[in-house]
């Protein structure tokens, strides 16, 4: 595992995270966002089990975020 | 449609708009059609999910991890496509830097998308399966 970013930021100046290395491919992360949006925020099952199977996720994977 | 596309479609929105986020990772103009296809196969194997739309003598290669006959390009996604399912923190810097190299940061960001949601395909579609949904 790595502990340095693989990818540099794609917004000079601005310290590399998940959204500034997305932003080399701008149009992914757009998709991707309201993908994201209409999983969190539609649907039967509530937004605090989808968290808490997030952060369930994140362990097992050793995720950070 | 597989049982995961299936399932998919009773939310239609969250339908589209998969559909929507996937052409964008796939239709990427730094990463070519061939290398997603490929990854994605590979991928689809791992999991046990024969693939379609690859001759045979391609999914021959791709089960043996014979790169050889690809290109550089492809043999340096496969190399991640290898490990993200199953061995996710074997990935190298080395390894990313090689994809890097080859098709550059936005190429990089678009092929590691296209892996992850490879992998996450086949788990949805193995866990449909498995549920036996309709």
């Amino acid at each position: 595992m790595s502990t340095k970013p693989r990818v540099e930021s794609a917004l000079p100046g601005e310290p590399v995270s998940f959204a500034t290395a997305m932003m080399h491919a701008p149009d992914i992360l757009t998709r991707f966002g309201e993908l994201y949006a209409d999983f969190w925020q539609q649907g039967i099952i509530s937004q605090e089990i989808k968290e808490m199977t997030r952060i369930r996720n994140a362990r097992i994977t050793d995720c950070g975020y | 449609m597989t049982e995961f596309t299936s399932l998919l479609a009773q939310r239609p929105a969250l339908a589209e708009r998969y559909a929507a986020f996937l052409s964008s990772v796939q239709g990427h103009a730094a990463v070519p059609a061939r290398l997603n296809e490929l990854c994605r196969a590979r991928i689809q194997q791992i999991h046990g999910i024969t693939p379609a739309g690859l001759d045979e003598a391609t999914l021959v290669q791709l089960a043996a991890t014979d790169y050889s006959s690809f290109t550089s390009a492809e043999a340096a996604g496969l190399a991640i496509a290898e490990k993200i399912s199953f061995q996710h923190h074997g990935i190298t810097d080395d390894d990313v830097e090689q994809v890097r190299q080859e098709v550059g940061n936005d190429g990089c960001v678009a092929l590691l998308t296209a892996l992850s949601f490879y992998d996450v395909e086949c788990r949805l579609q193995l866990t449909t399966e498995a549920l036996n949904v309709d």
